[in-house]
């Protein structure tokens, strides 16, 4: 528990300071960490792994087939062009693995044909003297959020949270036993269901252009990672992903602030600094689980 | 009266292994053990009456459901301990009492915290060991959590497969009680090389040999 408040006072220390520059950096900001500490939970407790390798690679061809997408459905605004683009292979890996098909099989195959498609359409937009906003969807700007989208992405991160607060433990439970969660007979409802993928959906190809596509990776694996390593329990694992995100997503901003550098690039070097420290601070307690197996 | 577990011409296969099912009832209460070599089919027997395994021929009824590859429905009937406890290993930290109390949970049961403690210290699984995480214990306490999970569901028919293999004498002794006290109320079905003391309180024999169920009485 110390870990987590520790991680909360950075955190909340780090978005104080950035209110200071601007209340909507901060608020955004804000909302991201609740997002991608959803996602995380969701993703590390369900053991949805093959998500994270898909997903990103999936907006990041979103991305490139955006402007052609465009020309077929002139007047549509380019975020949700990108963000339904995006759910197209999440969804199909979905059906996939529900099918039977091996999740890592899945993953290999959406990722290599994602990431091949994301290079193509790229060639494919330039060829046709389009422009498909690479750079920007690599390293994000999310400097550039203007309030109303602020608002948007906190109302969406408090949305993602309530939902992982009311079904944190089913997650956990099915991703620990699945043989005796189906046995359980419990059935999530659709709208919980739909509510995951689509959590898992904004965060990559929905907030891809505010974020970028390396710091998505770093902020939908390092918490969770974290949590595994710092966290006794299901409940305090969730409080730990959050307070992981919240802290990178804060101190991030504000040291990126402190030192004018990218934001998104910032907050990855945090994520993995605290991975770092708290793999040191809690290396004895993985030498007492190994001892555990000895009696 | 319906027996609690009837099987009719079951064919079910996993990878290049077929289980081979004529007919067999189960009534309870009582104690049933299920024999067989290492690889007969004892597990796949279980986890094709459980719905776990989908058969492509036959049909299961437990508690007198039609549970034919519905495990969902023959949760309703039946609790289960796996032979290999999942490991829950590094991928997310899980309490033993948060996994009794979320699998009561999910069936719909309020989740009694002194019953599931008392299951726990009567199968030999001290207080201290309740709140470290399932892969922190070793393979023979995670089996006791596993036991008592299934022994805390208010099911009519247990399933336990070798429930023995990795637990200590106390443990064995301590299950080996629990379990003679449930087949007084319920059917309690155990996957077995050595019933544990068990085997002249045993009500019904199934043996499992290379696939096939061979005798039942």
């Amino acid at each position: 528990m110390r870990a987590q408040l520790l991680l909360l006072a950075l955190g909340a220390g780090g978005l104080a300071f950035t209110a200071v520059y601007s209340p909507v950096w901060a608020l955004a900001f804000t909302g991201l960490a609740l997002l991608y500490g959803s996602s995380g939970v969701y993703v590390a407790s369900r053991r949805l792994y093959y998500l994270v390798a898909v997903a990103p690679h999936s907006s990041l061809m979103a991305i490139g087939l955006t402007p052609l997408a465009a020309l077929a459905a002139p007047g549509v605004p380019g975020e949700v062009l990108t963000g339904l683009l995006g759910f197209l292979p999440i969804a199909l890996a979905l059906t996939l693995i529900s099918r039977g098909a091996p999740e890592a099989l899945v993953a290999s195959w959406l990722t290599a044909l994602t990431a091949s498609l994301g290079v193509l359409s790229v060639a494919l937009t330039a060829s046709m003297g389009l422009e498909a906003p690479l750079a920007e969807a690599l390293a994000g700007d999310p400097l550039l959020i203007t309030a109303r989208e602020a608002l948007a992405i906190a109302g969406i991160g408090l949305l993602a949270m309530l939902l992982v607060a009311r079904f944190y433990w089913v997650y956990a439970y099915s991703g620990a036993d699945p043989e005796d969660y189906a046995l359980a007979g419990y059935k999530l409802s659709k709208l919980a269901e739909a509510g995951g993928v689509l959590m898992v959906v904004a965060s990559t190809a929905g907030m891809v252009w505010y974020t970028g596509f390396v710091v998505q990776h770093i902020l939908l694996l390092i918490p969770p990672l974290i949590a595994v390593k710092a966290a006794r329990s299901v409940r305090e694992a969730m409080t730990t992903v959050y307070s992981a995100s919240i802290a990178s997503s804060g101190a991030g901003l504000a040291v990126s602030i402190l030192l004018d550098l990218p934001p998104s690039g910032m907050i990855g070097v945090v994520a993995a600094l605290i991975y770092i420290i708290l793999a040191l601070a809690y290396k004895g307690r993985l030498e007492g689980s190994e001892e555990s197996y000895i009696h | 009266m319906e027996p609690e577990v009837r099987v009719e011409g079951l064919l079910a296969r996993v990878g290049s292994f077929t289980l081979s099912v004529g007919r067999l009832s189960l009534r309870g209460p009582g104690l049933a053990v299920v024999e067989g070599d290492n690889g007969s089919g004892k597990t796949v027997l279980v986890k094709s009456i459980l719905g776990l395994v989908k058969p492509s021929r036959g049909r299961v009824y437990l508690c007198g459901l039609d549970v034919t590859g519905k495990p969902g429905v023959a949760g309703r009937c039946a609790s289960y301990m796996p032979q290999n406890a999942p490991l829950m290993a590094a991928h997310y930290p899980l309490t033993p009492l948060e996994l009794l109390e979320y699998s009561m949970r999910l069936r719909g049961h309020s989740f009694n915290r002194d019953e599931a403690l008392r299951l726990l210290a009567e199968l030999g699984l001290p207080g201290e060991d309740l709140a470290r995480p399932m892969a922190e214990l070793a393979p023979g306490e995670r089996q006791k959590v596993f036991a008592a999970r299934a022994l805390l569901a208010p099911s009519k028919v247990v399933f336990l497969d070798e429930p023995f293999s990795a637990m200590d004498r106390e443990g064995r002794e301590a299950l080996a009680r629990m379990l003679l006290r449930e087949a007084r109320r319920r059917l309690v079905v155990l996957v077995a090389h050595s019933p544990e003391g068990l085997a002249g309180e045993v009500n019904a024999r199934v043996r499992v040999e290379g696939g096939r169920v061979t005798a039942a009485w």
